[in-house]
């Protein structure tokens, strides 16, 4: 059998040993026991540690920066600047806009202007403070549709369209000549901080040959890798970066961010003989690094009077802050994904991602979608009530089916478990009994019901190669070390790639360990984003499997002196295909191949195709798989604060195959959670550019107090690629909750609010507009 | 953080003594939930702390005939596990439950709350409509003040170099009264209230209407919790009905500081407020008709 | 800067430490101690990473200096359980794979264990409130309660 043949079979089994079971995540005692060591678990006792002088102003040139204060504070080793910077003062994930530290201006509030370095951290912080900055302030733009206009003030001198892409299917006009009923609407979101747990954290030393090893909280070591040697202007292989266990990440960690920490502690490092750590306070954390991008979207819908959607016109504008990071990418997906999950003959999609100098935007779990579908599925409610129909109905006539076009013409597989999803949903939720029963609600407190469907490109798609290596080490005493430099940092989704390989090996589960990601011993893999580590990490496992397996049964078919294309491993045995008595054990193969020689260290590599897409009007198979999904969202308004109480989250998705159903669950209640608070309480604002509450006294995740009750429902239809049919199940479950909380808060008060959050203030005067 | 000395007093006295000899650049620290992230984030530069986290002679709660006494370090915790309801109605339960967290009340002391005198911090408008005393000790001198009197400005108390508020004392309620807490935040805990409302009314011998009202917020003209004249006025003498509390909801809106900020309008506030109280002095108003 | 003799229980062992007036009990925790399970998510109170019990109770160590914590007894997660027998709340997280990143469990174990310890019969509400304090951006919470709830069936159940 070839290695293809192997994996369909594998994908095909009736039924699994260790994929699809709700295995214990590897890393998972260690976890409860408070064991891990995060990067401030790390630090050397001799370690200096880096603070940072950042902008406190949105937009100016910088006239003088005088560093003395600080250099004659008794304490302070160093204090570097700019012109310090021995390689290339650069430090961005995509365009190349952003230094690592300001040279001559600042575009946002809290870039990076210069380095303290000191051992005791109060005396760097008290010496930053000292350090004197003398701006001449600049005009600004904070509006990212103020930015499109032509007079705008410029944030870059490329101009303030960072990127521009659009989507041309069909011929609106016509469309729009011949729909019955249109509607047009703006809606607004807004700049979510991701909050991880731990702050953003560094550091780096300098080892005895000169090259520079750095640990931090990360995504992706190898980015870490090349934006720090190219700051210190060295080659890559000079550069070691190691994740240490990371306290969550949601895409902001992926990108800019580590590499600031790691390089200006590399800086100092090299600068000084001594480790340097640079570990971000909360509010500098809320302040620097990129969050979830602001949108504005205006969609115009054209339908039939039977409900068939006939045209859409959208324009998405994205406002990326003053330096892109990856907001050239989130726009795209954006824009492909803006109509939402439903069946459009004309389309036309315009999406500008533009520069302002508020402070920056970037990767964030969802990256685009969630934005679109907030404004995508309120439309479709707003058009249900014009139409006056059920919003379910109208969703069921339109949604996209096996055999119909996405908005890129792509043609939908048999994988579409979106009406299932649906279906379930509804089915779970009571939709119609609760829709007709909270209708009828009179006085204060009244309830709605409302629903959500969504459709997320999985992978990279249209955004990079999509591709990774996985290693697998067989040690002579049986334990199966998987080391990949994908990171882990709360999905469990590295664990997934063990219960991957171990189901195609044949092995239980207890034998296999986690590596930690280091360049030094595990080869580029591109990025841990988009929910990539299971759908083509997973490939990747599977395909280091499938040589460690060949290799075993090599040796077992001598011990067992057969032929070994008829062996097989079933928990650790090796079966004799005629003598059902005649096993020997994985060990005992292990052994064999250790006594000869056989290396059990290998490597799997997969690359996904490459997305076939015409690029002027953005037609063609942008994504190679999709994941589905249907929320629906009860909740309880009080109609004379406005305040919203979210009773219960009923949220079905279709994950191809749940590696394991437990972490999927964790991801699915994790990721309802965070988009409970996108939708409901939380919001970093800026006024005039400047971050008005950058701490979490004033910007509002949601406690234990504030979940509702939650039912999560997995359906399967198998992806075309994901190995053994997965699909991304890390960000897709932030995408609907706000839309779905929209949606019943619309229902409950017979007004919508268009804009994200759906603050207690917001609720209420669209209320007081809505009630009879 | 930011340098500073800490001074642990042996007792009482010998706090007092300290502060009488190091009068200015010196706070007291107890719980340490306000003052630390503040000196934390340079908004206070102090030279001196004295702790009193360890002088247990301030942690009680006693009640005598009249009056209940609380002792400025009782914490929040503690307050929480009384079990004397007459005495306050349900406003110590109300307000207790809605702050900050179990962390923060396990460290936050009614003391430290009091004084760091702003419209964030919740027992002041409870204790304004419960119309406290608090007791200020200095070596050589106590003096007692109406906690209205107490709180001057935005975080500044009447306090006099070498004093720390020692209690907090109040009579006890009526029988005829009935109590009432409103807080609105943005989520359900771990939050300062955007507007709060404390109310606490006392009626005739009939139930029906209202012999003395006292109706405190969060944040008044002045900035500060406050109790609202204009609205206790309002209500004296009237008859305790839905008619009465929406008239004087309306009396309430002059009242309020009206500024809008980044967390809401002053509009929005201003609406919130007027619901808030009208259901504080619904809430009193089943309280009564409970009895 | 005054320093102070702090004589301090941790885990069950005494210490005398000498501390600076500045020091937080977070930092003697971390630096002084080498108890690493214990987090700094904010510095100000408001996340809870920094959970330790203190004479019975949950406290932010970040907001307790080091020298309020005299003759106090703490418990960090160091003190919770062990690799060959964890406590029942650990249990229990283990198998609802509820640890995600895991950089709010040591502080979400305290709770539950405080709360057990205190109220063996707990509501959902109850043990919703005990882990209040402590913010958690991966999980939403769910299973960390689904968890605290089997830890304390098992534990009454031993106890019965």
């Amino acid at each position: 059998m070839t290695k293809a043949e192997l994996v369909q079979k594998l994908r095909e089994a009736d039924s699994f040993v260790v994929v699809g079971k709700s295995v214990q995540r590897l890393d998972a005692l260690d976890k409860v026991l408070g064991v891990p060591l995060y990067t401030s678990d790390l630090v050397p006792k001799d370690a200096l540690s880096v603070k940072v002088v950042r902008s406190t102003v949105a937009h100016a040139l910088i006239k003088r920066i005088d560093t003395e204060p600080a250099k004659r504070m008794l304490g302070v080793s160093v204090v570097l600047t700019a012109r310090d910077i021995p390689g290339l003062n650069e430090a961005f994930a995509l365009l190349p806009d952003r230094p690592l530290l300001a040279n001559g201006k600042v575009r946002c509030q809290g870039e990076a202007i210069a380095i303290v370095a000191a051992q005791d951290p109060q005396v760097a912080e008290d010496a930053a403070d000292r350090v004197a900055v003398e701006y001449e302030s600049l005009p600004s733009v904070f509006s990212p549709v103020e930015a499109m206009k032509p007079d705008s003030i410029r944030v870059h001198d490329t101009g303030n369209v960072a990127k521009y892409l659009k989507v041309r299917k069909g011929d609106v006009k016509e469309g729009f000549r011949q729909a019955e009923v249109i509607i047009e609407n703006t809606y607004k979101t807004q700049f979510q901080d991701p909050v991880p747990m731990e702050p953003e954290v560094g550091m780096a030393w300098v080892e005895r040959d000169g090259t520079v090893t750095c640990v931090g909280s990360m995504q992706t070591p190898y980015y870490v890798q090349t934006g720090v040697a190219k700051v210190l202007g060295v080659s890559p292989d000079k550069v070691r970066v190691i994740q240490a266990t990371t306290g969550g990440a949601f895409g902001p960690k992926s990108d800019e961010m580590p590499v600031d920490t790691c390089a200006l502690s590399a800086l100092v490092a090299q600068k000084m003989g001594k480790p340097a750590i640079l570990a971000y306070t909360r509010q500098e954390s809320m302040i620097a690094r990129t969050k979830r991008h602001p949108f504005v979207i205006t969609l115009k819908t054209g339908a039939m009077n039977d409900g068939r959607l006939i045209a859409s016109e959208a324009l998405v504008v994205s406002d990326t802050g003053a330096y892109a990071s990856l907001g050239p990418l989130v726009i795209i997906r954006a824009c492909f994904h803006a109509t939402g999950p439903y069946v459009i003959p004309h389309v036309k999609t315009d999406a500008y991602c533009m520069y302002t100098n508020n402070t920056m935007a970037g990767s964030f779990r969802g990256f685009g979608s969630p934005q679109v579908h907030f404004a995508a599925e309120c439309q479709m409610d707003e058009l249900a009530k014009k139409l006056d129909v059920d919003p379910l109905d109208l969703r069921l006539k339109n949604m996209l089916r096996p055999g119909t076009l996405t908005a890129t013409s792509q043609i939908v597989d048999d994988a579409c478990g979106l009406e299932e999803c649906t279906k379930r949903a509804i089915e779970a939720s009571d939709w119609y009994a609760k829709r007709a029963e909270f209708g009828r609600d009179q006085g204060v407190f009244r309830r709605g019901i409302g629903i959500a469907l969504m459709y997320h490109g999985n992978s990279l798609g249209p955004e990079g190669n999509d591709y990774a290596y996985v290693h697998l080490l067989v040690k002579p005493d049986a334990r199966v070390v998987l080391r990949t430099a994908l990171t882990e940092y709360g999905t469990g989704a590295v664990s997934g790639l063990a219960q991957i390989a171990a189901e195609t090996l044949g092995l239980p589960i207890d034998l296999f360990e986690l590596d930690r990601p280091d360049t030094a011993s595990c080869r580029e893999t591109g990025p841990t984003v988009a929910s990539r580590v299971i759908v083509i990490g997973g490939r990747a496992a599977q395909l280091a499997a499938l040589k460690v397996r060949e290799k075993i049964l090599n040796v077992a078919s001598e011990l067992l002196q057969c032929d070994h294309s008829n062996l097989s491993i079933k928990n650790g045995i090796i079966h004799h295909p005629h003598h059902p008595r005649r096993t020997i054990t994985f060990q005992n193969a292990v052994e064999e191949c250790y006594k000869k020689n056989v290396s059990l260290n290998e490597t799997g590599f997969y690359s996904a195709p490459k997305c076939e897409f015409e690029n002027e009007n953005s037609q063609g198979t942008t994504y190679l798989q999709y994941t589905y999904g249907a929320v629906v969202a009860e909740i309880q308004v009080d109609t004379e604060l406005g305040i919203v109480n979210p009773l219960k989250i009923t949220a079905a998705y279709d994950a191809g195959r749940a590696i394991n159903p437990l972490s999927v669950e964790g991801q699915i209640e994790g990721g309802t959670i965070q988009a409970l608070g996108y939708g409901l309480t939380e919001q970093l604002i800026h006024v005039d550019g400047i971050v008005a509450n950058p701490t979490l006294g004033d910007y509002y995740i949601p406690t234990s107090l504030d979940i509702p009750e939650i039912q999560t429902i997995i359906v399967e239809y198998p992806g075309a690629v994901g190995p053994f049919g997965a699909k991304a199940m890390g960000e897709p479950p932030v995408d609907l909750p706000a839309a779905a909380l929209a949606n019943a808060i619309a229902h409950a008060t017979g007004s919508r609010v268009f804009e994200l959050p759906l603050t207690a203030e917001r609720v209420l005067f669209a209320a007081k507009k809505g009630r009879p | 953080m930011p340098g500073f000395n800490v001074y642990v007093p042996l007792s009482f006295d010998d706090a007092l003594r300290y502060l009488e000899e190091n009068p200015t650049d010196t706070l007291p620290i107890a719980g340490s939930t306000d003052l630390l992230p503040r000196i934390r984030r340079k908004q206070v530069s102090i030279r001196n702390l004295v702790d009193l986290s360890g002088l247990s002679e301030l942690r009680y709660i006693r009640g005598d005939r009249d009056k209940i006494h609380i002792g400025a370090l009782t914490t929040i915790a503690d307050l929480r596990k009384q079990t004397d309801p007459p005495a306050w109605g349900r406003l110590l339960d109300d307000v207790t439950a809605k702050f900050g967290s179990p962390n923060i009340r396990n460290a936050a002391t009614v003391g430290g709350n009091i004084c760091a005198a702003s419209s964030s911090e919740d027992l002041i408008p409870v204790f304004l409509a419960l119309d406290a005393n608090v007791k200020a000790i200095r070596r050589g001198g106590v003096r007692e003040m109406a906690l209205k009197d107490f709180i001057v400005s935005k975080r500044r108390t009447a306090l006099h170099p070498g004093e720390i508020l020692a209690e907090v004392s109040f009579s006890k309620l009526s029988p005829r009264s009935a109590c009432s807490f409103q807080k609105l935040g943005i989520r359900n805990t771990l939050i300062i209230a955007l507007v709060s409302v404390a109310a606490v009314l006392e009626t005739d011998e009939t139930g029906s209407s209202i012999k003395s009202a006292r109706i405190a917020l969060n944040r008044l003209k002045r900035k500060i919790p406050e109790r609202s004249e204009s609205l206790e006025k309002e209500l004296l003498g009237q008859k305790l009905n839905e008619q009465t509390i929406r008239k004087a909801a309306e009396v309430l809106g002059d009242e309020l500081a009206l500024t809008s900020d980044f967390r809401a309008s002053a509009q929005y506030r201003c609406e919130a407020a007027k619901v808030l109280f009208r259901r504080a002095l619904t809430e009193c108003q089943v309280g009564i008709a409970k009895k | 800067m005054a320093k102070h003799t702090v004589r301090l229980n941790v885990n069950g062992k005494d210490h005398a430490l000498i501390v600076d007036s500045t020091d937080r009990l977070l930092d003697v925790l971390r630096d002084r101690l080498n108890l690493k399970g214990v987090k700094e998510g904010c510095g100000t109170g408001d996340c809870g990473a920094c959970t330790v019990i203190m004479d019975g109770q949950l406290v932010n160590s970040c907001l307790v200096l080091a020298v309020q914590a005299r003759d106090k007894r703490i418990t960090t997660i160091e003190g919770v359980g062990t690799r060959e027998k964890p406590h029942p709340v650990q249990k229990a997280m283990m198998k609802y794979n509820a640890a995600q990143c895991g950089f709010c469990i040591p502080a979400m174990v305290l709770a539950g264990k405080n709360l057990l310890d205190h109220n063996p019969t707990p509501s959902k509400q109850e043990i919703k409130e005990s882990i209040s304090g402590v913010l958690c951006r991966c999980t939403g919470y769910y299973k960390l309660i689904t968890a605290i709830q089997e830890a304390a069936k098992e534990m009454v159940g031993v106890r019965a």
